[in-house]
């Protein structure tokens, strides 16, 4: 269809006379309105709207293009409101119970021991340094036994013979075979690999026992420590920090089931959607990393087996071989240099003479092999382009033949030379004929020869067949670290598996392998009572520098317990036991009884994959983001900041380029830059001359790097205090608008344009050991010619950011409300889509009849789509979160972290005993019973019998969090804004129904039961019943029933609605509410502030949010009922209520107060009928009172006949 | 005590945003049915224009 040419009359199309039209309006200052109280932004665009609508010419135009906007900005600050949250869920933070109960396991072994070897049991006891159990025999008082015997008693020479206390106790071993029996038994029974193949009932019985367990646990007392360990994390870039004021919100909940807690998950589930992101199913299945230390092995093994192989010796070998090479250099260099040379005996010329020939030929053979070598390379690139490839593989074979002649030899003289040096060093030390200088070297070699022969005796001597080994494996406490010596301590080495079933770890450029935990492995810390077992998914990498394990990743599921960490200084042995692999095929030598079977069953041995747990947290930095900045000397202020690309310099005339700050792949650098700025992040630069990091600095250690653990406060890093953007704190929302200055829009801009980039100002702090940022001495800053431009700063300054050791802590995020309520944001972001599109139509874009026509269509259908989503969003909300044991409190300081922290360790949780269990006695009671002669007698007998209730106890109890240790199934979420954000957080907290607006924070009633008072209420506290019977006074109740005076049209005036006649069809009604504080003398007031707090509100201020009007035909429903047959019926009213607000002055301060409401029936009201309005006492007021009573008008309001005006025949 | 913190188990429900919501509702109402007479309107006049 052709687009006709018409003038388009916007006035004349919204043409202000029209009632429709004035309708909406009026519904758009109630929306506004409305929008305001609820939200608490909007009251300019009402002021605003309140003028157009007094001198409306266009009122479309007029009014809605400032509103909007003002609405626009309104809704966006709102979705984008965010703060730090930090969740702590039993399935993150919690920890799997070990399935069985050890302890009784413990018992019955200790009891089958004794039962089998016939010991007294009182004299049976494990010994922890040999992993036996012994007999003991206590001898007696040490002083007695010197008297009697004469013997001291010092023990040096009695390793069975120690003291507890005075008393000399002689401990004997148990038989070892039969120990080593039983322990393996029950090894094997609690041996979780057993259960899940398990063959019999019994282990069956056990697995499944031990599945049930596999829900994590988590007190409200772990739920506690986890938060306030939660700020120290060093991994955590995004934790708050420092002091100052702060808002935080608390939820927690605590469950003695695991039902319980499921129902709850559910709860949370719908309330907060985003905030469970990672929930699995409850049941423990996922994969999660752990960090491992440093490889082991069994003690002694590794040196033993080297000597029983010869290893060791050829090792020493090696070493005889070059110092005899050494001497014989030194000797040649000597000759050449024509020095006074001792004598050389034949000998040593023969010797000589055949070093070097066997040199010669070693060098021939080994440029042979580079030959043959490269040749085949060559062949084999040959071969994947040839289509004949018979005659290069052959070629490849006879190169490949030549090659390994070319080694064979190369070996022969190799060990030639070797040989032949050995003897040369030898006769050397015969002629004793080299001067000084040698002495050194001939010493060397002596001491070699020597080591080599007392290797060879202890090679006679060890024996790796054994008992040694069987009892090791069995507790594998006994372990020291894999010596990775041979490695290249400059490098860096990664070690993988080698393969998908291999449990060899390699690594390019080393020929040391390190056993590691392949697929399926199950691996357990701690012996036959395992204090962790889990299920290896892949065992990622080791990665090793200068003899240290930077990183050891493994990934498992099924984790069950938790992994004790090692505390001993790195340089020693670990003083927990191993994490070892269970099945490890590398032991099966060791037979069922694990004997050892000799040299193969010992290598075996030593590729079985065990490591050291990690120490703690040790943190690990690596640069992050890099900036430059304009520097002064002496000054903390890091000026023009601007992020370093060594590739697009930037320099300061970015700040007016438009056509880059324009780009949108600009714009999103800069503000991931300025993202990546967070406050405490450690900084680095020469200019900031106390700096104590730098890549070298960080020591390879984990012991001296655990001091690090204190980084960063060790007092004098630098590191970022505050980020401002032309001189403004920066908020953590919207960051572009806060960055680009946007160019004054006009009516007919659409797209948003920047003209300008602020700019970036960095605070340097300190961060102090108490998480604290203070300022950094300014004299640390020094830059030469005392001031350095952005733009001439030749190394950027860098930001560290930690990683490295996984810590098991949740992790801080920024959460935005549309994050957190994802339907919310949506229902906002269409309400955007459809203000922009009501501008278009405002700002007379829609210049033909076809676009207007296309709009209102569109218009409709999407306003359709929204009303739809608003109502699922209504649904959502009018369900609410309400779950008993969960539990919330909202509170604030000016302490910062740390004082948030101590106030939530010291918090109480306020337990409602509403209805207390019922209590039971075991007491005598006398009943009838048959006889043995079969004659009824009495006997006394014990039975349960109910207690009375204690009419006393306190039916609120305040709890502290280690009383509620018993309810394993906890956890929750914090909602923490400091500085800026608090605005934010309270915000938030006031429009999502967390918080609410009458809230007072921690309202503490001051209620003593004091019997001393001494009457004066302010100081010394007050009685609860005197408050309760005081607050009956501003209790409130319906006061007048109103409907809008007969005659007018809109003009707001109401009068008294009982009795009224010829009322308008479309009234609506008023409803006024009061209370009796006039009855209340100022002491009286007094009374009731020192209870509930100095600002309490004795106006009535009603909660019109607890009004529900009776929105069907069924008189039934809600609090307010209009009717016309004396409520059998009910004449439909609108759901909405609008709230009539006073402002009245408490302190000084201004506050709204609501103390009347109106309400609108749905439809016109029938003409010459008789209505009636009935209010229920369900309504509360702001003070969370009912109504006193009832309130029914008694004989009603009487509706006008219709007349002309009411068919539109105006 | 005044500074001591008590976890409380509160209902947790947003009334006023519900209020609000619900406005936003009965105003989309008004405002469907207002553009919907409109749009009516506006078809008759093109069809009138376009003979």
């Amino acid at each position: 269809m052709a687009n006709a040419p018409v003038e388009f009359d916007q006035r004349k199309l919204f043409d202000q006379s029209n009632p429709l039209l004035k309708a909406t309006l009026t519904n758009i200052l109630s929306f506004s309105n409305d929008v305001a109280g609820g939200l608490g932004t909007l009251l300019e665009f009402l002021k605003v709207l309140k003028i157009f609508l007094q001198s409306i010419k266009d009122p479309i135009a007029l009014i809605l293009l400032p509103a909007i906007d003002q609405l626009i900005d309104a809704i966006e600050d709102l979705k984008n409101i965010g703060f730090g949250t930090l969740t702590v869920w039993p399935w993150e933070a919690g920890q799997l119970e070990s399935g069985i109960d050890t302890t009784k396991a413990q018992e019955s072994l200790r009891a089958l021991i004794v039962a089998l070897n016939d010991v007294n049991p009182e004299q049976l006891r494990w010994n922890q340094k040999t992993n036996e159990f012994q007999s003991i025999e206590n001898l007696g008082d040490r002083d007695q036994l010197k008297q009697q015997t004469g013997m001291s008693f010092n023990f040096s020479a009695y390793s069975n013979i120690s003291l507890e206390g005075d008393n000399v106790i002689v401990a004997k071993s148990l038989d070892d075979t039969w120990v080593n029996d039983t322990l393996n038994t029950i090894y094997n029974y609690i041996n979780p690999k057993e259960w899940e193949e398990g063959d019999n009932s019994a282990k069956r019985i056990i697995n499944s026992l031990n599945e049930s367990f596999k829900f994590r646990t988590l007190t409200p007392s772990q739920f506690v420590s986890t938060v306030n360990s939660s700020f120290d994390d060093p991994n955590d870039p995004q934790k708050p920090v420092g002091s100052g004021d702060y808002v935080a919100f608390v939820g927690f909940f605590a469950f003695p089931t695991h039902h319980a807690l499921r129902d709850m998950i559910n709860a949370l589930l719908k309330f907060f959607s985003n905030f469970l992101d990672n929930v699995t199913d409850l049941v423990d299945d996922k994969v999660s990393d752990i960090e491992l230390g440093h490889p082991l092995v069994i003690s002694g093994l590794e040196t033993e087996l080297k000597i029983a192989t010869n290893e060791a010796q050829n090792d020493v070998d090696n070493e005889i071989t070059d110092a005899g090479l050494d001497i014989k250099d030194a000797q040649d260099e000597q000759d050449e240099a024509g020095a006074d040379v001792n004598v050389q005996s034949v000998e040593m010329d023969r010797i000589q003479n055949i070093i070097e020939d066997a040199r010669s030929k070693a060098s021939t053979y080994a440029d042979q092999i580079t030959r043959h070598r490269d040749r085949i390379t060559e062949l084999e690139k040959e071969l994947l382009s040839l289509p004949d490839t018979v005659s290069t593989q052959q070629d490849i074979a006879r190169e490949s033949n030549l090659l390994s002649i070319a080694q064979q030899n190369l070996r022969e003289q190799t060990i030639v030379m070797r040989e032949y040096a050995r003897q040369y060093g030898n006769e050397s030390v015969k002629a004793k004929n080299l001067g000084g200088v040698f002495d050194e070297k001939v010493e060397k070699l002596k001491q070699l020869e020597a080591k080599k022969s007392a290797l060879e005796e202890k090679r006679e001597n060890t024996n790796l067949d054994t008992t040694v080994l069987k009892k090791k494996f069995y507790t594998l406490d006994n372990t020291t670290k894999r010596d990775l010596s041979k490695l290249d301590p400059q490098r860096e080495y990664v070690f993988r598996n080698s393969g998908p079933d291999s449990n060899i770890g390699v690594a390019t450029g080393t020929s040391v392998i390190i056993p590691m935990f392949k697929e399926g492995d199950l691996i357990q810390q701690g012996h036959v009572f395992n204090d962790y077992t889990a299920e290896v998914v892949k065992h990622v990498e080791i990665r090793v520098k200068g003899n240290q394990i930077i990183s050891n990743k493994v990934k498992v599921r099924k984790p069950r317990g938790s992994i004790k960490e090692n505390t001993s200084p790195a340089e020693g042995d670990i003083n927990v036991p191993p994490i070892i692999s269970l099945d490890g095929k590398q032991l099966d030598t060791f037979g069922g009884l694990k004997v050892g079977s000799g040299i193969q069953g010992s290598r075996d041995a030593l590729n079985f994959p065990m490591f050291a747990p990690k120490n703690p947290d040790v943190p690990n930095t690596s640069p992050g983001v890099k900036f430059i900045a304009t520097i002064n000397s002496g000054d903390v202020k890091l000026q023009n900041v601007l992020p370093f690309s060594s590739s697009e310099k930037l320099n300061n005339s970015i700040y007016e380029n438009t056509s880059t700050i324009n780009k949108p792949a600009f714009q999103l650098m800069m503000e991931n830059f300025v993202e990546s700025l967070t406050v405490g992040t450690p900084i680095v630069h020469n200019f900031f001359v106390s700096s104590s990091l730098s890549e070298t600095e960080i020591p390879v250690n984990p012991w001296k790097r655990l001091a690090w653990t204190a980084f960063p406060g060790m007092g004098v890093m630098p590191c970022i205090k505050s980020v401002k953007i032309d001189g403004k704190e920066i908020k953590k929302q919207d960051i572009k608008t806060q960055l680009f200055k946007q160019v004054k829009k006009t009516k007919s801009s659409k797209d948003i344009e920047y003209e300008s980039m602020k700019k970036i100002t960095i605070e340097v702090g300190r961060m102090a050991n108490n998480g604290d940022i203070e300022d950094y001495p300014s004299q640390f800053i020094r830059v030469p010619q005392s001031t350095v431009l952005n733009e001439n700063l030749q190394v950027p300054i860098t930001a560290y950011k930690m990683e490295g050791s996984a810590s098991q802590l949740p992790n801080w995020k920024f959460t935005r409300i549309q994050d957190l309520f994802p339907i919310y944001g949506k229902v906002l972001d269409r309400i955007v889509d459809k203000l922009e599109y009501a501008k278009d139509l405002a700002s007379g874009k829609l210049d033909d009849f076809d676009k207007t026509i296309q709009w209102f269509e569109d218009t409709v259908r999407d306003l359709k789509k929204l009303n739809e989503e608003i109502q699922e969003l209504l649904l959502f909300l009018a369900s609410g979160l309400d779950k008993t044991g969960f539990y919330t409190a909202s509170f604030s300081g000016n302490d910062g972290v740390n004082g948030f922290k101590s106030k939530l360790s010291n918090a109480k949780i306020k337990n409602k005993n509403t209805e207390p269990i019922r209590e039971f006695a075991l007491e005598p009671v006398v009943v009838n019973r048959i006889g043995g002669d079969g004659q009824e007698v009495q006997a006394e007998v014990l039975r349960l019998v109910p207690q009375e209730p204690d009419e006393n106890a306190p039916t609120e109890e305040l709890l502290s969090w280690s009383d509620l240790d018993s309810l394993k199934y906890s956890g929750g979420f914090v909602f923490y804004a400091q500085g800026n954000d608090t605005k934010l957080l309270d915000k938030f907290l006031l429009t999502s129904g967390l918080k609410k607006v009458e809230d007072k924070e921690n309202p503490q009633a001051q209620i003593t039961q004091d019997s001393d008072a001494t009457g004066d209420a302010g100081t010394t506290g007050t009685d609860l019943a005197e408050v309760t019977s005081l607050l009956e006074n501003i209790q409130p109740e319906v006061d007048k029933i109103e409907i809008e005076q007969t005659g007018f049209i809109n003009d707001d005036v109401f009068i008294q609605a009982n009795g009224a006649e010829t009322v308008r069809k479309d009234t609506q009604i008023k409803i006024t509410f009061k209370n009796q504080q006039g009855l209340l003398t100022d002491d009286e007031k007094q009374t009731i502030k020192n209870a509930k707090g100095n600002d309490f509100i004795f106006d009535t201020d009603m909660q019109y949010g607890s009004i529900f009007p009776c929105t069907t035909t069924d008189a039934s429903i809600g609090n307010v009922i209009l009717s016309k047959d004396n409520f059998e019926t009910a004449t439909p009213l609108n759901y909405s209520v609008q709230p009539i607000k006073r402002t009245i002055t408490i302190n000084d301060q201004e506050e709204e107060i609501i103390d009347s409401i109106i309400i609108k029936p749905q439809n016109d009201l029938e003409g010459l009928t008789t209505y009636k309005l009935k209010v229920k006492t369900s309504i509360l007021s702001t003070t969370n009172q009912r109504l006193k009573e009832e309130f029914t008008t008694s004989i009603g309001f009487r509706i006008a006949a219709t007349t002309v005006l009411d068919i539109g025949l105006e | 005590m005044s500074d001591e913190i008590i976890f409380e188990e509160n209902k947790i429900r947003n009334v006023q945003l519900e209020n609000v919501l619900q406005k936003t509702l009965e105003f989309n109402k008004k405002y469907l049915e207002y553009l919907e007479i409109k749009l009516q309107e506006l078809k008759q006049q093109r069809d009138e224009l376009n003979g």
